[in-house]
Protein backbone atom coordinates (compact mmCIF):
# COMPACT_ATOMS: atom_id res chain seq x y z
CA UNK A 1 0.00 0.00 0.00
CA UNK A 2 3.01 2.18 0.67
CA UNK A 3 4.73 1.51 -2.10
CA UNK A 4 1.77 2.21 -4.40
CA UNK A 5 1.03 5.50 -2.83
CA UNK A 6 4.96 6.47 -3.09
CA UNK A 7 4.85 5.31 -6.94
CA UNK A 8 1.59 7.76 -7.47
CA UNK A 9 2.75 10.47 -5.88
CA UNK A 10 6.71 10.28 -7.71
CA UNK A 11 4.56 10.34 -10.97
CA UNK A 12 2.93 13.42 -9.79
CA UNK A 13 6.12 15.16 -8.66
CA UNK A 14 7.79 14.05 -12.38
CA UNK A 15 3.96 15.26 -14.13
CA UNK A 16 5.50 18.76 -12.43
CA UNK A 17 8.51 18.46 -13.83
CA UNK A 18 7.14 17.87 -17.18
CA UNK A 19 4.40 20.29 -16.67
CA UNK A 20 7.04 23.12 -15.61
CA UNK A 21 9.54 22.21 -18.79
CA UNK A 22 6.90 21.96 -21.17
CA UNK A 23 4.70 24.58 -23.42
CA UNK A 24 3.98 26.61 -26.07
CA UNK A 25 7.21 28.46 -25.24
CA UNK A 26 10.22 27.46 -24.21
CA UNK A 27 11.63 29.14 -21.34
CA UNK A 28 15.46 29.06 -20.95
CA UNK A 29 16.91 28.91 -17.27
CA UNK A 30 13.94 27.24 -16.04
CA UNK A 31 15.04 26.30 -12.83
CA UNK A 32 16.91 29.90 -12.20
CA UNK A 33 13.48 31.97 -12.15
CA UNK A 34 11.77 28.88 -10.06
CA UNK A 35 14.22 28.62 -7.51
CA UNK A 36 14.88 32.24 -7.10
CA UNK A 37 11.66 34.03 -8.05
CA UNK A 38 12.88 37.25 -7.45
CA UNK A 39 15.19 36.86 -10.42
CA UNK A 40 14.90 39.10 -13.63
CA UNK A 41 11.22 39.57 -12.45
CA UNK A 42 10.35 41.42 -15.67
CA UNK A 43 11.21 39.15 -18.33
CA UNK A 44 8.55 37.40 -20.42
CA UNK A 45 10.50 33.96 -19.09
CA UNK A 46 9.59 35.04 -15.92
CA UNK A 47 6.22 35.98 -16.66
CA UNK A 48 5.30 33.07 -18.28
CA UNK A 49 6.58 30.52 -15.64
CA UNK A 50 5.16 32.57 -12.42
CA UNK A 51 1.96 34.14 -13.67
CA UNK A 52 1.19 31.30 -16.57
CA UNK A 53 2.33 27.79 -16.06
CA UNK A 54 2.74 27.72 -11.84
CA UNK A 55 -0.64 28.75 -11.50
CA UNK A 56 -2.13 26.33 -13.88
CA UNK A 57 -0.20 23.55 -12.94
CA UNK A 58 -1.35 24.03 -9.33
CA UNK A 59 -5.05 24.79 -10.96
CA UNK A 60 -5.01 21.20 -12.88
CA UNK A 61 -3.59 19.22 -9.73
CA UNK A 62 -6.18 21.32 -7.60
CA UNK A 63 -8.84 20.55 -10.20
CA UNK A 64 -7.82 16.87 -10.95
CA UNK A 65 -8.32 16.16 -7.02
CA UNK A 66 -11.21 17.81 -6.59
CA UNK A 67 -12.83 15.97 -9.62
CA UNK A 68 -10.95 12.55 -8.46
CA UNK A 69 -12.92 13.03 -4.78
CA UNK A 70 -16.13 14.22 -5.96
CA UNK A 71 -16.71 11.01 -8.20
CA UNK A 72 -15.21 8.78 -5.54
CA UNK A 73 -17.99 10.03 -3.07
CA UNK A 74 -20.38 10.11 -5.71
CA UNK A 75 -20.10 6.70 -6.18
CA UNK A 76 -20.06 5.36 -2.56
CA UNK A 77 -22.80 8.04 -1.75
CA UNK A 78 -25.22 6.42 -4.87
CA UNK A 79 -23.69 2.82 -3.84
CA UNK A 80 -23.36 2.87 -7.56
CA UNK A 81 -20.04 2.31 -10.14
CA UNK A 82 -21.91 4.39 -12.34
CA UNK A 83 -22.76 7.71 -10.27
CA UNK A 84 -20.64 10.62 -10.81
CA UNK A 85 -21.48 14.06 -10.76
CA UNK A 86 -21.84 14.56 -14.46
CA UNK A 87 -24.48 11.56 -14.20
CA UNK A 88 -26.11 12.69 -11.07
CA UNK A 89 -26.60 16.39 -12.75
CA UNK A 90 -24.80 18.15 -9.97
CA UNK A 91 -22.40 19.21 -12.91
CA UNK A 92 -25.08 20.49 -15.52
CA UNK A 93 -27.01 22.17 -11.84
CA UNK A 94 -23.24 23.75 -11.48
CA UNK A 95 -23.05 24.68 -15.31
CA UNK A 96 -26.84 26.79 -14.63
CA UNK A 97 -25.81 28.65 -11.85
CA UNK A 98 -23.07 29.85 -13.16
CA UNK A 99 -24.47 30.95 -16.37
CA UNK A 100 -27.65 32.14 -14.59
CA UNK A 101 -25.14 34.72 -12.63
CA UNK A 102 -23.22 35.60 -15.94
CA UNK A 103 -26.53 36.69 -17.49
CA UNK A 104 -28.05 38.24 -14.76
CA UNK A 105 -24.55 40.38 -14.65
CA UNK A 106 -24.12 39.41 -11.14
CA UNK A 107 -21.22 37.70 -11.21
CA UNK A 108 -18.34 36.95 -13.92
CA UNK A 109 -16.87 33.03 -14.54
CA UNK A 110 -14.40 31.92 -12.02
CA UNK A 111 -15.63 34.90 -8.98
CA UNK A 112 -16.46 33.78 -5.49
CA UNK A 113 -19.94 34.91 -6.73
CA UNK A 114 -20.30 32.81 -9.70
CA UNK A 115 -19.11 29.87 -7.28
CA UNK A 116 -21.97 30.54 -4.69
CA UNK A 117 -24.40 30.09 -7.68
CA UNK A 118 -22.08 26.99 -8.83
CA UNK A 119 -23.04 25.64 -5.65
CA UNK A 120 -26.75 26.56 -5.58
CA UNK A 121 -27.08 24.83 -8.53
CA UNK A 122 -25.44 21.83 -7.80
CA UNK A 123 -27.16 21.19 -5.01
CA UNK A 124 -30.43 21.65 -6.51
CA UNK A 125 -29.94 19.15 -9.51
CA UNK A 126 -28.12 16.45 -7.12
CA UNK A 127 -31.17 17.16 -4.42
CA UNK A 128 -33.71 17.05 -7.04
CA UNK A 129 -32.36 13.43 -8.77
CA UNK A 130 -32.26 11.86 -5.25
CA UNK A 131 -35.88 13.27 -4.41
CA UNK A 132 -36.97 11.62 -8.03
CA UNK A 133 -35.32 8.31 -8.12
CA UNK A 134 -36.93 6.26 -5.59
CA UNK A 135 -34.62 3.65 -5.79
CA UNK A 136 -31.39 2.91 -6.21
CA UNK A 137 -31.83 1.15 -9.54
CA UNK A 138 -33.68 4.46 -10.84
CA UNK A 139 -30.93 6.39 -9.70
CA UNK A 140 -28.66 6.56 -12.62
CA UNK A 141 -31.53 6.81 -15.28
CA UNK A 142 -33.30 9.78 -13.41
CA UNK A 143 -29.86 11.22 -12.98
CA UNK A 144 -29.37 11.41 -16.19
CA UNK A 145 -32.66 12.87 -16.93
CA UNK A 146 -32.04 15.46 -14.45
CA UNK A 147 -28.76 16.38 -16.21
CA UNK A 148 -30.41 16.42 -19.65
CA UNK A 149 -33.04 18.92 -18.08
CA UNK A 150 -30.47 21.42 -16.69
CA UNK A 151 -28.43 20.80 -19.71
CA UNK A 152 -31.12 21.70 -21.91
CA UNK A 153 -32.10 25.16 -19.99
CA UNK A 154 -27.73 26.19 -20.08
CA UNK A 155 -27.80 25.58 -23.61
CA UNK A 156 -30.70 27.53 -24.74
CA UNK A 157 -30.03 30.49 -22.35
CA UNK A 158 -26.75 30.74 -23.83
CA UNK A 159 -28.21 30.76 -27.66
CA UNK A 160 -30.75 33.05 -26.60
CA UNK A 161 -29.10 36.33 -25.16
CA UNK A 162 -26.62 38.49 -27.20
CA UNK A 163 -24.78 39.03 -23.72
CA UNK A 164 -21.16 39.79 -24.33
CA UNK A 165 -20.07 37.85 -22.18
CA UNK A 166 -21.40 34.59 -24.15
CA UNK A 167 -18.28 33.85 -26.15
CA UNK A 168 -16.39 33.33 -22.54
CA UNK A 169 -19.22 31.26 -21.29
CA UNK A 170 -19.64 28.71 -24.33
CA UNK A 171 -16.07 28.52 -24.55
CA UNK A 172 -15.97 27.47 -20.81
CA UNK A 173 -18.82 25.18 -21.04
CA UNK A 174 -16.18 23.28 -23.35
CA UNK A 175 -13.48 22.89 -20.44
CA UNK A 176 -10.68 24.35 -20.41
CA UNK A 177 -7.50 25.16 -17.52
CA UNK A 178 -6.08 28.39 -19.25
CA UNK A 179 -9.45 29.86 -17.80
CA UNK A 180 -7.82 29.55 -13.97
CA UNK A 181 -6.71 32.21 -12.73
CA UNK A 182 -4.44 32.70 -9.20
CA UNK A 183 -7.88 34.12 -7.78
CA UNK A 184 -9.66 31.46 -8.39
CA UNK A 185 -6.72 29.12 -6.82
CA UNK A 186 -7.49 30.82 -3.51
CA UNK A 187 -11.13 29.83 -3.73
CA UNK A 188 -10.50 26.13 -5.11
CA UNK A 189 -7.44 25.72 -2.34
CA UNK A 190 -9.49 26.28 0.75
CA UNK A 191 -12.86 24.32 -0.35
CA UNK A 192 -10.98 21.02 -1.63
CA UNK A 193 -8.77 20.88 1.70
CA UNK A 194 -11.86 21.41 3.91
CA UNK A 195 -14.06 18.64 1.63
CA UNK A 196 -11.37 16.12 1.28
CA UNK A 197 -10.86 17.07 5.73
CA UNK A 198 -14.39 15.81 5.93
CA UNK A 199 -14.52 13.06 3.37
CA UNK A 200 -11.50 11.23 5.29
CA UNK A 201 -13.74 12.23 8.61
CA UNK A 202 -17.17 10.56 7.27
CA UNK A 203 -15.47 7.85 5.13
CA UNK A 204 -16.48 5.06 7.98
CA UNK A 205 -20.21 5.93 7.33
CA UNK A 206 -19.97 6.14 3.44
CA UNK A 207 -18.37 2.44 3.50
CA UNK A 208 -21.72 1.76 5.64
CA UNK A 209 -23.60 2.40 2.48
CA UNK A 210 -21.91 -0.53 0.45
CA UNK A 211 -24.48 -3.03 2.61
CA UNK A 212 -27.43 -1.15 0.84
CA UNK A 213 -29.75 1.10 2.99
CA UNK A 214 -31.63 -1.14 4.64
CA UNK A 215 -28.63 -2.85 6.63
CA UNK A 216 -27.55 0.74 7.61
CA UNK A 217 -30.42 1.80 9.29
CA UNK A 218 -30.53 -1.80 10.25
CA UNK A 219 -27.20 -0.65 12.53
CA UNK A 220 -29.21 3.10 13.78
CA UNK A 221 -27.63 4.70 10.81
CA UNK A 222 -29.62 7.13 9.00
CA UNK A 223 -28.27 6.40 5.20
CA UNK A 224 -30.16 9.63 3.94
CA UNK A 225 -28.42 11.38 6.47
CA UNK A 226 -25.00 9.87 5.68
CA UNK A 227 -25.81 11.10 1.40
CA UNK A 228 -26.85 14.62 2.22
CA UNK A 229 -23.57 15.51 3.55
CA UNK A 230 -22.10 13.54 0.68
CA UNK A 231 -24.05 15.58 -1.79
CA UNK A 232 -22.96 18.79 0.33
CA UNK A 233 -19.39 17.72 -0.46
CA UNK A 234 -19.78 16.92 -3.82
CA UNK A 235 -21.56 20.10 -4.38
CA UNK A 236 -18.80 21.88 -3.53
CA UNK A 237 -16.43 20.39 -5.10
CA UNK A 238 -18.17 20.20 -8.83
CA UNK A 239 -19.02 23.72 -8.08
CA UNK A 240 -15.61 25.00 -7.62
CA UNK A 241 -13.97 23.59 -10.48
CA UNK A 242 -17.20 23.97 -12.91
CA UNK A 243 -17.47 27.53 -11.83
CA UNK A 244 -13.56 28.02 -12.59
CA UNK A 245 -12.57 25.80 -16.06
CA UNK A 246 -16.02 24.52 -17.31
CA UNK A 247 -17.03 20.88 -17.14
CA UNK A 248 -14.22 18.30 -17.70
CA UNK A 249 -16.08 15.20 -18.58
CA UNK A 250 -14.83 11.35 -17.60
CA UNK A 251 -12.09 12.37 -15.27
CA UNK A 252 -14.93 12.08 -11.79
CA UNK A 253 -15.98 8.42 -13.56
CA UNK A 254 -12.34 6.99 -14.38
CA UNK A 255 -10.54 8.59 -11.17
CA UNK A 256 -12.27 6.37 -8.54
CA UNK A 257 -12.57 3.26 -10.25
CA UNK A 258 -8.73 3.28 -11.12
CA UNK A 259 -7.84 3.82 -7.59
CA UNK A 260 -10.15 1.34 -5.98
CA UNK A 261 -8.76 -1.16 -8.29
CA UNK A 262 -5.49 -0.26 -7.39
CA UNK A 263 -5.73 0.43 -3.30
CA UNK A 264 -9.27 -1.66 -2.47
CA UNK A 265 -12.91 0.08 -1.61
CA UNK A 266 -12.32 1.87 1.47
CA UNK A 267 -13.30 4.89 1.64
CA UNK A 268 -10.67 6.61 3.94
CA UNK A 269 -7.83 5.28 1.44
CA UNK A 270 -9.80 5.67 -1.62
CA UNK A 271 -10.54 9.29 -1.43
CA UNK A 272 -6.99 10.28 -0.80
CA UNK A 273 -5.84 7.74 -3.86
CA UNK A 274 -9.11 8.82 -6.12
CA UNK A 275 -7.75 12.76 -5.32
CA UNK A 276 -4.12 12.20 -6.14
CA UNK A 277 -4.89 9.87 -9.30
CA UNK A 278 -7.70 11.97 -10.42
CA UNK A 279 -4.80 15.37 -10.10
CA UNK A 280 -2.11 13.08 -11.97
CA UNK A 281 -4.36 12.58 -14.68
CA UNK A 282 -5.36 15.97 -15.08
CA UNK A 283 -1.80 17.22 -14.70
CA UNK A 284 -0.58 15.26 -17.52
CA UNK A 285 -3.62 15.85 -20.00
CA UNK A 286 -3.86 19.56 -19.55
CA UNK A 287 0.07 19.14 -20.01
CA UNK A 288 -0.32 17.69 -23.35
CA UNK A 289 -3.07 19.89 -24.57
CA UNK A 290 -1.29 22.66 -24.09
CA UNK A 291 2.09 21.42 -25.48
CA UNK A 292 1.18 18.59 -28.14
CA UNK A 293 0.64 21.11 -31.09
CA UNK A 294 1.62 24.98 -30.03
CA UNK A 295 0.02 27.15 -30.70
CA UNK A 296 -3.44 25.70 -30.37
CA UNK A 297 -4.58 24.24 -27.31
CA UNK A 298 -6.57 20.89 -27.60
CA UNK A 299 -9.70 20.68 -25.03
CA UNK A 300 -8.84 18.58 -22.06
CA UNK A 301 -11.75 16.48 -21.59
CA UNK A 302 -10.80 14.59 -25.22
CA UNK A 303 -7.05 13.90 -23.02
CA UNK A 304 -8.35 13.31 -20.56
CA UNK A 305 -10.30 10.96 -21.94
CA UNK A 306 -7.77 9.52 -24.11
CA UNK A 307 -5.59 9.03 -20.70
CA UNK A 308 -8.05 7.82 -18.64
CA UNK A 309 -10.04 5.31 -20.76
CA UNK A 310 -7.56 2.74 -21.80
CA UNK A 311 -6.40 2.36 -18.29
CA UNK A 312 -9.57 1.83 -16.77
CA UNK A 313 -10.21 -0.18 -19.12
CA UNK A 314 -7.22 -2.05 -18.82
CA UNK A 315 -7.59 -2.50 -15.12
CA UNK A 316 -11.15 -2.99 -14.90
CA UNK A 317 -10.63 -6.05 -17.49
CA UNK A 318 -7.69 -7.08 -15.52
CA UNK A 319 -9.45 -7.33 -12.20
CA UNK A 320 -12.30 -9.08 -14.16
CA UNK A 321 -9.93 -11.47 -14.84
CA UNK A 322 -8.88 -11.71 -11.91
CA UNK A 323 -12.32 -12.57 -10.58
CA UNK A 324 -13.48 -15.60 -12.57
CA UNK B 1 -40.94 -11.81 22.77
CA UNK B 2 -42.58 -10.83 19.46
CA UNK B 3 -46.40 -9.93 18.76
CA UNK B 4 -47.97 -9.89 15.70
CA UNK B 5 -52.01 -8.26 16.19
CA UNK B 6 -54.15 -8.75 13.36
CA UNK B 7 -51.37 -7.33 11.05
CA UNK B 8 -52.53 -6.89 7.38
CA UNK B 9 -49.57 -5.94 4.75
CA UNK B 10 -49.59 -4.33 1.26
CA UNK B 11 -47.20 -3.97 -1.56
CA UNK B 12 -47.70 -2.19 -4.66
CA UNK B 13 -51.41 -1.01 -3.46
CA UNK B 14 -51.76 -5.13 -3.47
CA UNK B 15 -52.67 -6.69 -0.59
CA UNK B 16 -50.41 -9.78 1.21
CA UNK B 17 -52.19 -11.00 3.80
CA UNK B 18 -54.95 -9.80 5.96
CA UNK B 19 -55.59 -10.22 9.69
CA UNK B 20 -52.20 -12.25 10.51
CA UNK B 21 -52.03 -13.08 14.54
CA UNK B 22 -48.71 -14.52 15.50
CA UNK B 23 -46.59 -14.74 18.76
CA UNK B 24 -42.85 -15.47 18.87
CA UNK B 25 -41.37 -16.63 22.50
CA UNK B 26 -38.20 -14.90 23.83
CA UNK B 27 -35.97 -18.46 23.01
CA UNK B 28 -37.47 -19.69 19.85
CA UNK B 29 -37.49 -19.98 16.44
CA UNK B 30 -39.90 -19.79 14.15
CA UNK B 31 -40.46 -20.29 10.28
CA UNK B 32 -42.15 -18.14 7.60
CA UNK B 33 -43.31 -20.65 5.00
CA UNK B 34 -45.25 -20.36 1.98
CA UNK B 35 -45.22 -20.01 -1.45
CA UNK B 36 -43.80 -17.05 -3.75
CA UNK B 37 -45.02 -14.20 -3.44
CA UNK B 38 -47.67 -14.57 -0.40
CA UNK B 39 -45.61 -12.14 2.16
CA UNK B 40 -42.79 -14.19 3.61
CA UNK B 41 -40.12 -11.44 3.29
CA UNK B 42 -42.38 -8.74 3.79
CA UNK B 43 -43.68 -10.17 6.93
CA UNK B 44 -39.98 -10.34 8.34
CA UNK B 45 -39.50 -6.62 6.71
CA UNK B 46 -42.18 -5.65 8.60
CA UNK B 47 -41.03 -6.61 11.91
CA UNK B 48 -37.85 -4.95 11.10
CA UNK B 49 -39.85 -1.91 11.17
CA UNK B 50 -38.47 -1.75 7.39
CA UNK B 51 -42.17 -1.94 5.72
CA UNK B 52 -45.21 0.04 7.74
CA UNK B 53 -48.60 -2.49 8.18
CA UNK B 54 -51.35 -1.29 6.34
CA UNK B 55 -53.35 -2.12 9.08
CA UNK B 56 -52.60 -3.72 12.71
CA UNK B 57 -49.79 -3.63 15.10
CA UNK B 58 -46.38 -5.71 16.04
CA UNK B 59 -45.18 -5.45 19.45
CA UNK B 60 -41.77 -6.24 20.71
CA UNK B 61 -41.79 -6.96 24.56
CA UNK B 62 -44.91 -5.21 24.99
CA UNK B 63 -43.49 -1.84 23.13
CA UNK B 64 -45.29 -0.98 19.60
CA UNK B 65 -42.71 -1.39 17.16
CA UNK B 66 -43.66 1.58 15.57
CA UNK B 67 -42.74 4.17 18.29
CA UNK B 68 -39.28 2.21 18.76
CA UNK B 69 -36.44 5.11 17.34
CA UNK B 70 -33.88 3.38 14.42
CA UNK B 71 -31.57 3.21 16.85
CA UNK B 72 -33.56 1.86 19.62
CA UNK B 73 -34.71 -0.73 17.12
CA UNK B 74 -31.63 -1.41 16.02
CA UNK B 75 -30.28 -3.03 19.15
CA UNK B 76 -32.98 -5.05 19.44
CA UNK B 77 -32.68 -7.34 15.47
CA UNK B 78 -30.05 -8.31 13.71
CA UNK B 79 -31.39 -9.32 9.91
CA UNK B 80 -29.65 -11.05 6.91
CA UNK B 81 -31.25 -10.06 4.08
CA UNK B 82 -31.70 -12.41 1.10
CA UNK B 83 -30.37 -10.84 -2.03
CA UNK B 84 -26.66 -9.41 -1.52
CA UNK B 85 -24.95 -7.97 -3.94
CA UNK B 86 -21.33 -6.30 -3.89
CA UNK B 87 -19.22 -4.59 -6.60
CA UNK B 88 -16.82 -2.62 -4.52
CA UNK B 89 -13.77 -4.73 -3.88
CA UNK B 90 -13.70 -5.08 -0.14
CA UNK B 91 -12.63 -8.34 1.28
CA UNK B 92 -15.01 -10.63 3.35
CA UNK B 93 -13.29 -9.18 6.85
CA UNK B 94 -13.78 -5.39 5.73
CA UNK B 95 -17.58 -5.76 5.15
CA UNK B 96 -17.80 -7.99 8.12
CA UNK B 97 -16.29 -5.03 9.96
CA UNK B 98 -18.92 -2.48 8.51
CA UNK B 99 -20.74 -0.62 11.32
CA UNK B 100 -19.42 -3.12 13.86
CA UNK B 101 -18.83 -2.61 17.63
CA UNK B 102 -14.45 -3.71 18.81
CA UNK B 103 -16.24 -6.32 20.57
CA UNK B 104 -18.36 -7.56 17.62
CA UNK B 105 -14.85 -7.35 15.09
CA UNK B 106 -12.75 -9.52 18.20
CA UNK B 107 -15.91 -12.39 17.41
CA UNK B 108 -15.02 -12.28 13.34
CA UNK B 109 -12.78 -15.28 13.39
CA UNK B 110 -14.89 -17.63 15.80
CA UNK B 111 -18.06 -16.55 13.14
CA UNK B 112 -16.11 -16.73 9.92
CA UNK B 113 -14.61 -20.77 11.61
CA UNK B 114 -18.05 -21.41 12.19
CA UNK B 115 -19.74 -20.75 9.09
CA UNK B 116 -16.98 -22.11 6.94
CA UNK B 117 -15.58 -18.61 5.53
CA UNK B 118 -11.91 -18.45 7.52
CA UNK B 119 -9.98 -19.25 4.06
CA UNK B 120 -12.81 -16.44 2.22
CA UNK B 121 -11.52 -13.74 5.09
CA UNK B 122 -9.23 -12.16 3.35
CA UNK B 123 -10.45 -12.56 -0.37
CA UNK B 124 -12.70 -9.63 -2.30
CA UNK B 125 -16.46 -10.52 -2.02
CA UNK B 126 -16.96 -9.90 -5.34
CA UNK B 127 -14.90 -13.03 -5.97
CA UNK B 128 -17.62 -15.13 -4.10
CA UNK B 129 -20.46 -17.20 -4.99
CA UNK B 130 -24.20 -16.39 -4.44
CA UNK B 131 -24.02 -19.51 -1.20
CA UNK B 132 -20.96 -17.24 -0.20
CA UNK B 133 -22.18 -14.12 -0.32
CA UNK B 134 -25.02 -15.46 1.68
CA UNK B 135 -23.11 -17.52 4.18
CA UNK B 136 -21.09 -13.96 4.47
CA UNK B 137 -24.20 -11.83 5.36
CA UNK B 138 -25.18 -14.56 7.95
CA UNK B 139 -21.91 -13.85 9.62
CA UNK B 140 -22.58 -10.06 9.51
CA UNK B 141 -25.98 -10.66 11.10
CA UNK B 142 -24.18 -12.84 13.98
CA UNK B 143 -21.40 -10.70 14.63
CA UNK B 144 -24.02 -8.27 16.19
CA UNK B 145 -25.22 -9.30 19.87
CA UNK B 146 -29.06 -8.35 19.97
CA UNK B 147 -31.93 -10.33 21.28
CA UNK B 148 -34.04 -11.35 18.12
CA UNK B 149 -32.46 -12.52 15.03
CA UNK B 150 -34.33 -12.53 11.47
CA UNK B 151 -32.80 -14.76 8.60
CA UNK B 152 -34.05 -14.06 5.16
CA UNK B 153 -34.16 -17.63 3.37
CA UNK B 154 -30.92 -18.53 5.01
CA UNK B 155 -30.83 -22.00 3.36
CA UNK B 156 -31.94 -20.40 -0.32
CA UNK B 157 -27.93 -21.22 -2.21
CA UNK B 158 -26.53 -23.59 0.90
CA UNK B 159 -25.18 -26.89 0.27
CA UNK B 160 -26.33 -30.01 2.21
CA UNK B 161 -23.29 -29.44 4.89
CA UNK B 162 -23.66 -25.71 5.24
CA UNK B 163 -27.55 -26.04 5.57
CA UNK B 164 -26.44 -28.56 8.70
CA UNK B 165 -24.09 -26.16 10.26
CA UNK B 166 -26.75 -22.74 9.96
CA UNK B 167 -29.40 -25.00 11.63
CA UNK B 168 -26.99 -26.25 14.59
CA UNK B 169 -25.80 -22.68 15.00
CA UNK B 170 -29.56 -21.35 14.57
CA UNK B 171 -30.27 -23.76 17.55
CA UNK B 172 -27.20 -22.98 19.28
CA UNK B 173 -28.62 -18.97 19.32
CA UNK B 174 -31.85 -20.38 20.82
CA UNK B 175 -30.55 -22.57 23.58
CA UNK B 176 -28.66 -18.84 24.47
CA UNK B 177 -32.19 -17.28 24.64
CA UNK B 178 -31.84 -15.81 21.27
CA UNK B 179 -35.50 -15.47 19.29
CA UNK B 180 -35.47 -16.44 16.32
CA UNK B 181 -37.61 -15.63 13.08
CA UNK B 182 -36.43 -17.16 9.86
CA UNK B 183 -38.02 -17.08 5.95
CA UNK B 184 -37.31 -20.86 4.28
CA UNK B 185 -38.67 -22.89 1.42
CA UNK B 186 -38.52 -26.03 3.34
CA UNK B 187 -41.54 -28.86 3.46
CA UNK B 188 -42.84 -28.18 6.77
CA UNK B 189 -42.02 -32.02 7.63
CA UNK B 190 -38.41 -30.90 7.28
CA UNK B 191 -39.11 -28.02 10.09
CA UNK B 192 -39.08 -29.99 13.16
CA UNK B 193 -36.38 -28.48 14.66
CA UNK B 194 -38.47 -25.21 14.56
CA UNK B 195 -40.79 -24.39 17.42
CA UNK B 196 -42.95 -23.31 15.31
CA UNK B 197 -43.98 -23.05 11.90
CA UNK B 198 -46.13 -19.76 10.53
CA UNK B 199 -47.58 -21.01 7.31
CA UNK B 200 -48.84 -17.97 4.93
CA UNK B 201 -51.15 -17.73 2.39
CA UNK B 202 -52.61 -21.10 2.57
Amino acid sequence: MKLRFSLIVIALNLAIVAALLLGATEVENIWRYLFSPGFDSESTNHLILWEIRIPRIIAAILIGAALGLAGAIAQSAANNPLADPAILGTSAGASLGVVIAVLLNVAEVGSLLAVLFAVVGALLATALTFTWARTAGALIIIGIGTSALFSAIVGLLITSTNNPEIRSISFWSLGSLALATPENLLIIAPVFVVCLVIAIKIAPQLDLLALGDISVRHLGRSPKRIRLKAFVIIGLLVAVSVSTVGSISFLALAAPHIARIVFGGRNRILTIASSLIGALILLIGDTIARSALPPYELPIGLITALLGAPILILLVRKAALAWK
Amino acid sequence: MIKVKDLTLQRNNRELFSGLNAAMAKGSISAIVGPNGCGKSSLLLALAGDLKPASGEIFIDEKNLQDLSDLAQSQLRSMALQERTFWLPMTVREVLELGQTDQAIEGIEQVASDLGLTQLLNNLVTTLSVGQIQRVEIARTLLRECPIYFFDEPFAAQDLASKGALIEIFKRLRSSGKTLVLVVHSEVEQLSWCDQVIQLGS
